[in-house]
């Protein structure tokens, strides 16, 4: 991102053809995108095709977007519509999902950082817990902590009243509590 | 933030009276994760490259199910008898889906659109097609999406 430059001089810019602009969003914005979409597949590889097919889909697109300070809710609208899709194609023509891509949906995937608190096994058991939630449940959290959207923005993209969301996190939290054990503090 | 594409930071826009106080090491416990997630060493540049079509988007492999000819495997559709019945077995449910079922809501999308572009009232759609492709797409719909979906209300779309 140029210092100084708006999200909207840059989009406007993208929009124009400019590559260094078009450079900058991408920069920005792909790794929060992938580290979504990961989270709620569990497969690098699906999220990076997923990560490639949202900024690809943007692309094409941007030219006619106009930016009312909804890029960000439109950006990961995309990449989730994507995901969708591809699972929804997967099951309808019965591909065999890889057991890695189940194990990230069930909450726990590969390559994990130790740092979530606890090392490796904290990690184990933040991943269980996650899995144990509702899907709708676990993809609030994914969605907010991934993407640190706000929470008006995350109900726009999953079509939920934002009191649904707050509700939905507020719940999901609990019960990542009660998973993890009631003491858990943070280090 | 660090800048107006938004470098995230756990803080950013961050609803404090949503977090129960005994979860709140829970949610740094989960921002601490997200965070240390690892991004695969030059994704941008691999994304920037698909995206302006310098780098072709990889392909998932095809599935197996549409490299063999699975529906003619099928006994049901060996013999004319057997597609016959499973024909009117189609139509039998659809006729009784359409006769018992009721008519299905809006999807989330569909009703956004319609908030947005009408005011909330249903059935008649102010044809402004300039706002309506723009409304449509930042919900990554396509009008077949809308039109198809107000077809299964029964609505009118005068566009």
């Amino acid at each position: 991102m140029r210092a100084g430059a708006s999200l909207e001089e840059t989009l406007q810019r993208a929009a124009a053809g400019d590559e260094a602009a078009w450079r900058d969003i991408v920069e920005a914005y792909s790794p929060r995108v992938f580290g979504l979409i990961r989270a709620q597949c569990g497969s690098v590889d699906l999220a990076e095709e997923i990560t490639q097919s949202t900024f690809c889909t943007v692309v094409e697109r941007i030219g006619r977007y106009a930016e009312v300070g909804r890029f960000e809710s439109w950006l990961f609208r995309i990449a989730m519509n994507r995901l969708r899709d591809e699972m929804r194609r997967r099951r309808r023509q019965a591909i065999p999902v890889e057991s890695e891509t189940l194990v990230g949906l069930a909450g726990a995937g590969d390559d994990e950082p130790d740092d979530a608190g606890g090392g490796q096994e904290g990690v184990a058991a933040l991943q269980t817990a996650l899995g144990r939630l509702s899907e709708s449940d676990r993809q609030v959290i994914h969605l907010r902590h991934f993407t640190g959207l706000s929470f008006a923005a995350i109900a726009e993209i999953l079509g939920e009243p934002l009191g649904t969301v707050l509700a939905r996190q507020h719940r999901a939290l609990k019960k990542l509590r009660q998973h993890l054990g009631e003491n858990d503090e943070p280090e | 933030m660090n800048g107006p594409l938004g470098r995230w930071t756990p803080d950013m826009d961050h609803f404090p009276d949503q977090t129960p106080p005994e979860c709140r090491a829970v949610e740094v416990r989960l921002a601490r994760w997200a965070r240390g997630q690892p991004v695969p060493s030059g994704l941008a540049r691999r994304v920037f490259d698909a995206s302006v079509g310098r780098l072709p988007a990889r392909r998932l492999p095809r599935s197996p199910m549409l490299q063999m000819p699975w529906l003619a495997s099928l006994p049901a559709w060996r013999s004319v008898g057997g597609r016959l019945a499973l024909a009117a077995s189609i139509a039998l449910a659809f006729l009784i889906a359409v006769r018992v079922m009721p008519p299905a809501p809006f999807t989330p999308d569909v009703e956004m659109v319609l908030l947005e572009y009408d005011g909330g009232h249903r059935g008649l759609v102010d044809p402004r097609f300039a706002q309506a492709e723009h409304i449509l797409m930042i919900h990554d719909m396509t009008f077949g999406d809308l039109t198809d979906d107000l077809a299964r209300v029964g609505a009118d779309l005068e566009m």
